[in-house]
């Protein structure tokens, strides 16, 4: 299945780039899509306290089942207001 | 503009106070948050907002709902700017109107502090001392209770 990931911020100076089309094989979840991304053990576990995931404009969680055609974002500490 | 928003553009305080009024309400309370000059003894120069527009508004939405149903008011509308702010800039505002001043004040705080708990939106400071920062951490100080 095909999934949009989109970055923001810190995590988009991270990545160095706005957004991937990632294949997944199911079950996938936004943990198994980070740990891709981000092959370094330390640095995910860093990313992990303090990133929230958002599934097509809703608040989800790491453990949440992706499905074809989502839009996945990690979220990082937010600052608005 | 539509009902909530985010924009890139300087926000037009006063249509947005303007389009506040509704005879049935009696109070209106709008909070406006600018870009301040300073952020934990550092000197800011100038800050970038970011959002996530499109899931952004729609908490923005969501927020605006759950103030009016828990405080009984008639209108809430939250507008945000984005993009490269200058000291004193207007980021965010926030509009209420109700019936009576008590729910409008309470109604404007929580939708302000929702915001800034759960709006994806992001804030890079530029400090006097040349460095660049995301800011990471929400200061809760002024959630302290009136």
């Amino acid at each position: 299945m095909i999934i949009t990931v989109k970055y923001f911020a810190q995590l988009r100076d991270r990545m160095k780039r706005d957004e991937d089309v990632i294949e997944l094989s199911p079950p996938a979840t936004p943990g198994d899509v980070l740990a891709s991304l981000i092959p370094d053990t330390d640095e995910r576990t860093r990313l992990l306290s303090c990133l929230q995931v958002a599934i097509n404009h809703t608040y989800q969680s790491m453990q949440t089942p992706l499905h074809a055609g989502d839009e996945l974002v990690f979220i990082p500490p937010v600052a608005g207001g | 503009m539509s009902h909530h928003a985010i924009t890139t553009l300087p926000l037009p305080i006063d249509a947005l106070e303007r389009e506040l009024d509704d005879p049935e309400c009696g109070a209106c309370v709008s909070f406006i948050g600018k870009v301040r000059n300073h952020q934990d003894g550092r000197a800011v120069l100038r800050l970038d907002y970011e959002a996530y527009p499109e899931m952004a508004t729609t908490l923005f939405e969501i927020i605006a709902e759950e103030a009016i149903q828990k405080f009984k008011v008639h209108h809430v509308r939250i507008v945000h700017r984005v993009g490269a702010l200058a000291i004193g800039d207007v980021a965010v505002w926030v509009g209420v109107a109700a019936a009576h001043r008590g729910e409008a004040f309470s109604a404007c705080r929580y939708t302000i502090d929702e915001v800034k708990h759960r709006a994806p939106i992001w804030k890079k400071e530029y400090y006097a001392d040349g460095h660049a920062e995301w800011v990471t951490c929400q200061h809760d100080d002024e959630d302290a209770p009136l």
